[in-house]
């Protein structure tokens, strides 16, 4: 006959032993984790053809940085189709086709983020930026700042500037040694703030340690500038007015920016 | 045990007994089905506890005879002396009765009784036994002459009226009595339900603001998945703009609740709105009669005073209690203050109705500290008390009124409740600090994320059933229809404050919203076999809405309406006497927040699917428990974003647990109340976000709790009995996931009471965390900006809010 104390035993197994069932292997977390990053900056083309047609050799290219942010929104690059389409005509005449107006851009979730304030030579191969954290998911896109005031070991050589490139400039019989200076101010976005917004991160599914590059197209920052406008005999001869607003202009396009992250 | 030491004994020949089962007959012709009252069929004398006395003694209790005719709770009427008193409840549980009936199936009921210690004789010679002088003479039978031994009377049947409890839903439901509830202490209500088992409360932005509630893999947050119901009136609010379902218990002082009902998952038709979870009900009672004054005084400058007043010879469920509490808080920002006023009464009428009106006005003012980063606090930058925005707090009031009418006639049982709530709430607060700016960028300066909300609402509704007889299997088989109707007027507020003076910078809510939700249900009960029964029915419940919101969507007002039909059943198996299998099915369902609703979208109910199997079981009065497993699956989910810093839309998910609780009596000397509830909640669904599969952040998945209370005669002075006791609660969260793959902090927390009570003055001295256990209160996952930084991190990381740490509280009670 089944007694209480027997009934309360079986009750009580019964219990435990459904509460001990189930998938042993399915995942007792919830989603994603956070990881860590090195963030380096890839050395930039040191000999380049400008699309104006002036051969440079960059001697020093530095740059000082604020933060990074990574993001899981596309870029508008990403998004906007694009559509290299030409006539002959244009082909002739090198005019593109210009993109139908993409929208804003819009980040989405952050997923990772270098805070750390520094400043790097563009010329060295594999400049370390600093340690970053995150979480994991898709990365797709990055917003930086430049610093200002710059910090780290190149602040004093940056001297109150973002960003300062020297070199050599030849086209012809044209020859040009320059300096170019950017102060955080000239490179705004339309918040007021010395950032750069939307830079394409080749999507990556960040799901454990790696190390995030930065390629920077220092030559595009240089592509329209006019060296002869120049005065022949500084050396070097520094970029203002004209020259420094085609500097700074191609220095604000985000796709001047790629980002990329590689797994330990 | 209740000691009613003002009560003097009142007849021992012409002891009423009251019976609370209808009867049927001449003398009570007005409200009763085919009922029969308990019948003795065992009642032995009493043994005296030391020397017997040379008269009778006789102690009047009140007996709950259970359905199976064994003594469930035996209650001393009026004490005679603490020993007696412990003698007769003794007696009193080795009586067996044939249970009451009601329309032959049988119900539990109360009886008026008396125990009876018989006097003996005085013998010639030194045989004699002499009258101790701790048993002094208690001859409180004034009618019954003197040194003799009458022989029982029969139960005196009054007046009847049937108050037998329904039929349990599911393995798992629970009702907590006072001896629980009053075990370990507890300062507010919602304290109170820590005793429901798989329930876990935190307090994480003041006291006056609603705790945040956790309920079998539920975070519930301030109400949305936990219907409450207090006094019979609905505690939780629709689409208030601190978030869906919130409910404030600070109106009701904990020691007027004289009973919490749970019921976990969806089995009942009577749970509507915000019963994802489960339902929780608490009835209102004082347990003394008599004016009852508490003054207590603790740490961090607490000071209460709780006056409660309950006339004699009346029911419980009578009474008016008052309180005043301040404190300074236990770290800078949070002080608190509130008042309120409750009043209820009930009268049972000579033509078989009943009423009971119920009236209370509540107001609170509070300040809060809000969240800190956890990491500043770990490594020594910050105190874990310390406050980022001392501009947090709030104010709440609560005023409501009820009318309960209920009747029992031949045909069956009716009632009908209608009532009114004023609500009035504000709350500043800023989890962000600064991040708002500094994510929109373009700012020379940045101003802080300091928002207030504001909301006052007008409730009212009413709820109504009939019930009877309706035979399909059995004579036993019953039917209930139910109606259900709410209309709520809700004007409501968010703003942005500057941090400089205060003033709105940005409105961020400013809405009307008109909701009514009207409800009806039809509950069968079945009595397959005498064995088998079945409970269940189905509940309709119609949602409207119509929100104008003048800030994010000026322009024509919008509405929606929409409807959820539910289907509930419960399977109850007698096993052997005192052990039930039960196996139940429910279908439940979430509302959405007014303001997110589209003009004419059909209201986007979440869908929620509940089953449980366990069991019930009952030795008697030493153990009671049950054991259940449960899971319960919603189509889609709320998850706190950290991103909006507020709750959205994920993918599905069920939630896979089980528990077990238990309940033992040693007499009336010790009670021991314990429960584990484990729950697995995960997703069924993916999306950017969350993967199938996964746990829900947020849930905890162990919740223990354990209540127990000593209390015992220690001495005899003045002649009164002195009376001590000691009482502990324990609590505990295990394993509690946070997103991104961590675990937040366990808590175990001890609160511990005791106390001294000289018959009219009660010393006690509460203890909250008595083990002074550092702990996390509130634990979330966003990004924010309090360093005013251009370059916060956007990561979100962890905030939290700190427990209080151990803190006393004396208190000294007069019951004249």
């Amino acid at each position: 006959m089944l007694t209480r104390r027997t009934a309360l035993a079986l009750v009580s197994s019964l219990f435990v032993s459904l509460l001990g069932c189930g998938d042993a292997s399915t995942p007792d977390a919830t989603t994603g984790k956070r990881v860590t990053f090195t963030m380096t900056v890839a050395p930039v083309k040191k000999t380049f053809t400008t699309k104006v047609g002036w051969d440079v050799t960059l001697t020093k290219a530095m740059v000082a940085t604020g933060a990074f942010y990574f993001f899981d929104g596309d870029t508008l690059f990403a998004s906007a189709p694009w559509r290299p389409v030409l006539s002959p005509l244009q082909l002739l005449w090198r005019v593109e086709t210009a993109h139908a107006h993409p929208g804003h851009y819009v980040p989405g979730n952050a997923k990772g983020e270098m805070l750390t304030a520094t400043s790097v030579d563009l010329l060295a191969a594999d400049g370390r930026l600093g340690d970053g954290q995150g979480v994991s998911g898709p990365f797709r896109s990055a917003t930086f700042t430049f610093g200002s005031p710059a910090a780290g070991p190149l602040a004093g050589e940056l001297a109150g500037n973002v960003i300062v490139l020297e070199g050599t400039a030849k086209k012809g019989a044209e020859a040009r040694t320059f300096r170019a200076e950017v102060k955080a101010d000239e490179v705004v976005d339309a918040k007021g703030r010395p950032a750069i917004e939307g830079c394409p991160f080749t999507e990556s599914d960040v799901q454990s340690e790696g190390n995030v590059v930065v390629t920077i197209d220092a030559d595009a920052w240089l592509d329209q500038v006019e060296f002869e406008l120049l005065p022949k005999d500084a050396t070097p001869a520094k970029l203002v007015d004209v020259t420094q607003s085609q500097l700074t202009r191609s220095i604000r396009g985000g796709d001047r920016y790629r980002f990329a992250f590689t797994p330990k | 045990m209740t000691n009613r030491a003002t009560h003097p004994f009142v007849k021992l020949g012409a002891v009423a007994s009251w019976v609370l089962v209808a009867w049927l007959g001449a003398e009570s012709p007005a409200f009763a089905h085919d009922v029969t009252v308990p019948v003795a069929v065992h009642h032995p004398d009493a043994v005296w506890p030391g020397a017997a006395d040379t008269h009778d003694v006789v102690v009047p209790v009140v007996i709950v005879v259970g359905e199976d005719g064994a003594v469930a709770q035996v209650e001393v009427e009026a004490s005679v002396s603490h020993d007696l008193d412990h003698a007769a409840v003794d007696a009193a549980s080795s009586f067996r009765y044939t249970p009451a009936t009601r329309d032959g199936k049988p119900v539990s009921a109360k009886v008026r009784e008396v125990v009876r210690f018989r006097g003996v004789a005085v013998a010639a010679g030194p045989a004699a036994v002499p009258a101790t002088p701790e048993v002094a003479p208690h001859v409180h039978d004034v009618s019954a002459p003197p040194h003799t031994h009458a022989p029982p009377e029969p139960p005196k049947v009054e007046a009847v009226r049937v108050e037998g409890r329904a039929g349990a839903r599911s393995a798992s439901e629970i009702v907590r009595g006072r001896d629980v509830l009053g075990a370990a202490p507890h300062r507010t209500a919602s304290d109170l339900l820590n005793v429901v088992p798989g329930v876990f409360v935190t307090q994480h932005s003041g006291e006056g603001k609603a705790h945040q509630i956790f309920m079998r893999g539920f975070d519930a947050v301030h109400g949305q998945d936990v219907e409450l119901w207090v006094g019979g009136i609905p505690v939780n609010e629709v689409s208030n703009v601190h978030g869906q379902g919130y409910a404030d218990l600070h109106f009701a002082p904990p020691e007027v609740v004289k009973e919490v009902v749970a019921q976990g998952g969806t089995y009942d038709p009577r749970q509507g709105d915000f019963g994802v979870a489960g339902t929780i009900r608490m009835k209102l009672g004082y347990a003394e009669p008599g004016i009852h004054t508490k003054g207590t005084i603790g740490s961090f400058g607490t000071r209460r005073l709780f006056l409660a007043y309950r006339p004699k010879d009346v029911s419980d469920e009578t009474f008016a209690s008052f309180e005043e509490y301040t404190t300074d808080g236990f770290g800078p920002n949070r002080s608190a203050r509130r008042g309120s006023l409750m009043a209820q009464a009930t009268h049972d009428f000579d033509n078989g109705l009943s009423a009971r009106l119920l009236f209370s006005t509540y107001s609170g003012r509070f300040d809060t500290a809000g969240v800190v980063p956890q990491r500043d606090v770990e490594a020594g930058r910050l105190d874990r008390y310390a406050t980022l925005d001392p501009k947090q707090g709030g104010r709440s009031s609560r005023t409501q009124l009820l009318l309960e009418l209920h009747r029992d006639t031949t045909e069956g049982s009716f009632h009908v409740a209608p009532f009114v709530v004023v609500r009035g709430f504000s709350l500043r607060q800023n989890f962000t600090g600064f991040l708002g700016d500094s994510l929109r960028g373009g700012k020379d300066t940045l101003d802080s994320d300091n928002t207030e909300q504001q909301q006052s609402s007008l409730m009212f509704g009413g709820t109504a059933s009939y019930k009877r007889p309706l035979k399909i299997a059995s004579d036993r088989d019953t039917i209930e229809v139910g109606v259900y109707a709410r209309h709520d007027r809700i004007e409501q507020s968010q703003v942005r404050l500057r941090s400089v003076d205060d003033r709105i910078s940005e409105t961020l809510v400013d809405a009307d919203v008109h909701a009514t939700d009207v409800a009806a249900y039809i509950d069968d009960e079945l009595h397959l076999h005498p064995r088998l029964v079945l409970r269940g029915g189905v509940r309709v419940d119609t949602l409207a809405y119509a929100v104008n919101d003048r800030a994010t969507n000026p322009g024509p007002s919008r509405s929606s309406q929409s409807a959820n039909i539910g289907k509930k059943i419960t399977a109850d198996a007698t096993i052997m006497r005192g052990l039930h299998v039960l196996a139940s099915y429910g279908d439940g369902f979430r509302s959405p927040q007014a303001r997110s609703l589209a003009n004419g979208q059909i209201s986007p109910f979440t869908k929620v699917q509940s089953f449980e199997l366990g069991s019930r079981f009952t030795f008697g009065r030493a153990l009671a428990g049950s054991a259940a497993v449960y899971t319960t699956s919603l189509s889609d989910d709320l998850v706190f974003d950290p991103v909006t810093a507020r709750n959205e839309a994920v993918p599905g998910t069920r939630r896979v647990g089980g528990t077990l609780e238990m309940t033992a009596r040693a007499g009336e000397l010790l009670i021991l109340s314990s429960s584990v509830t484990y729950t697995r909640a995960a997703f069924t669904g993916s999306n950017a976000d969350y993967a199938e599969g996964d746990l829900l952040p947020y849930v905890p998945q162990l919740i223990v709790r354990s209540d127990a209370k000593i209390e015992h005669k220690l001495a005899r002075l003045f002649s009164r009995d002195l009376v001590g006791r000691v009482g502990v609660g324990l609590d505990g969260v295990i394993r509690r996931p946070l997103p991104y793959g961590e675990l937040g902090q366990n808590v175990v927390l001890t609160d511990a009471t005791m106390g001294i009570r000289l018959k009219e003055v009660e010393i006690s001295l509460d203890a909250t965390n008595l083990l002074d256990q550092p702990y996390y209160d509130g634990q979330f996952v966003f990004a924010s900006n309090f360093s005013r930084s251009a370059s916060p991190s956007r990561i979100p990381v962890r905030h939290v809010t700190a427990g209080p740490p151990r803190a006393f509280y004396a208190s000294l009670t007069l019951h004249l």
